[in-house]
């Protein structure tokens, strides 16, 4: 056994790359941390008060798409070329939400210049991976449909793909329009079609150059 | 074994893993997922401590009559089911009349407590580290074989539908079976010296808690 949590993730004499783990417990978000950049109206970034809540993200009950990211305030410490981000997600009862989570070189528009983002909601009839080069974006479903059940997923990037795995399996693998500026962790969260309060779930992030 | 992700060291990819979290309680300033609660006073303190291995200091002062608390404000993520608590904590001194102690996972903020698992130290009360199980409005206490001390220490407790295992320092101590916690819970200490003067400390190296 060994003491270190660096010996656990680094070979020895390795120099361990930067890496973020969020765990998304306490009382409030980290300000400190992470930053809400809202797009269309109000969206919040909350605690939940339930057990294995995690964070809950929501939108305004209003009209007009209210959308928001949970960012790095556009610190891109990410290489899109050599990077991994694992999190979980699980989608409120409201289908009519998009949902966006990976890794992106901005938070200030709904699709970043350069990202990489697993999607889910309303967006897509099933998980998928978006990715953007900087001018092109697209987009390759999973063959798993969207539902509410909580799920885990790694996207992979290295330069020459972008791989997403949903609950450990490899769904989709993506070769095309792959982002390549540097990149920030991003949350997104977006109301569609109708006016309510929608809202999905993160109990997990972490994110790593390779 | 070198593990590529953090995720990875406690559940393998095809599992979604459940609420954990840990804090070093390292820094210059403590994270704000804590809130801490003035009881009684108003100026009880719980900041980051300058010293080796010193962690945060929790800290009731010397005034007669001062309770405070620290905790997730009510976001009660942790399972009474099934979760863990370890908390690494040391409190200033090893017998101080008038101290109530209570260290583990509580399931509301305020003077009360409702469903619970903790560790307690009262020294008015016992000479032993108790283990102290409550489900709503009944709680119960049975005493460990370790003396009230002022080492730094492990606590850890697994609480489960029938069992709340508590250890100390790695070893287990006392397995309760009745008037386990019936509702989610938070990680909180809470500590009381309203019967006499002195101040009182608590340093916090660490504290970790997730659903099994």
């Amino acid at each position: 056994m060994t003491d270190s949590i660096y010996d656990q993730l680094n070979a020895n004499g390795t120099v361990g790359k930067q890496r973020v783990v969020e765990t998304f417990s306490g009382d409030s978000l980290d300000t400190d941390r992470w930053h809400t950049q809202q797009i269309v109206a109000t969206c919040t970034f909350a605690p939940a008060d339930s057990v294995d809540g995690g964070l809950l993200i929501s939108t305004d009950a209003g009209g007009g798409s209210p959308s928001a990211y949970l960012s790095f305030n556009d610190v891109c410490q990410y290489n899109p070329l050599g990077f991994r981000f694992i999190s979980t997600c699980k989608k409120g009862a409201d289908n009519n939400v998009g949902i966006k989570a990976g890794i992106g070189s901005d938070d200030s528009s709904a699709t970043p210049a350069h990202n990489s983002l697993m999607t889910a909601g309303s967006l897509v009839s099933y998980r998928a991976l978006a990715t953007k080069d900087g001018s092109t974006g697209t987009q390759t479903n999973s063959d798993v449909a969207v539902s509410s059940t909580e799920f885990v997923y790694d996207i992979v990037g290295n330069g020459s793909s972008n791989i997403l795995s949903l609950d450990g399996v490899t769904k989709v693998t993506k070769t095309t329009n792959l982002p390549t500026a540097k990149c920030q962790p991003l949350l997104y969260i977006q109301s569609r079609s109708t006016s309510a309060v929608k809202t999905w779930n993160c109990k997990y992030m972490e994110c790593y150059n390779t | 074994m070198v593990f590529p992700s953090v995720y990875e060291m406690t559940n393998p990819l095809t599992t979604v893993r459940k609420q954990h979290f840990w804090e070093y309680f390292s820094g210059g300033t403590l994270n704000s997922r804590w809130t801490l609660e003035q009881l009684v006073g108003g100026d009880s303190t719980l900041v980051m401590s300058d010293t080796v291995d010193g962690g945060a200091i929790f800290t009731n002062q010397s005034t007669f009559n001062r309770v405070a608390s620290f905790h997730f404000n009510n976001k009660r993520q942790y399972d009474y089911n099934g979760s863990v608590f370890i908390w690494v904590a040391q409190r200033s001194s090893a017998t101080s009349l008038g101290i109530l102690l209570d260290i583990g996972l509580n399931g509301t903020t305020g003077q009360s407590s409702t469903d619970s698992i903790l560790f307690r130290q009262y020294d008015d009360g016992s000479s032993f580290i108790g283990a102290l199980s409550k489900s709503a409005t009944a709680e119960s206490t049975t005493a460990t074989d370790v003396a009230t001390n002022s080492n730094m220490q492990v606590l850890k407790c697994a609480v489960d539908a029938s069992n709340a295992i508590y250890s100390i320092n790695g070893v287990t101590k006392v397995t309760k079976t009745t008037n386990l916690p019936t509702a989610k819970m938070q990680p909180k200490i809470r500590m009381d010296n309203t019967t006499q003067t002195g101040l009182r400390t608590v340093n916090i190296r660490y504290c970790e808690a997730y659903n099994t």
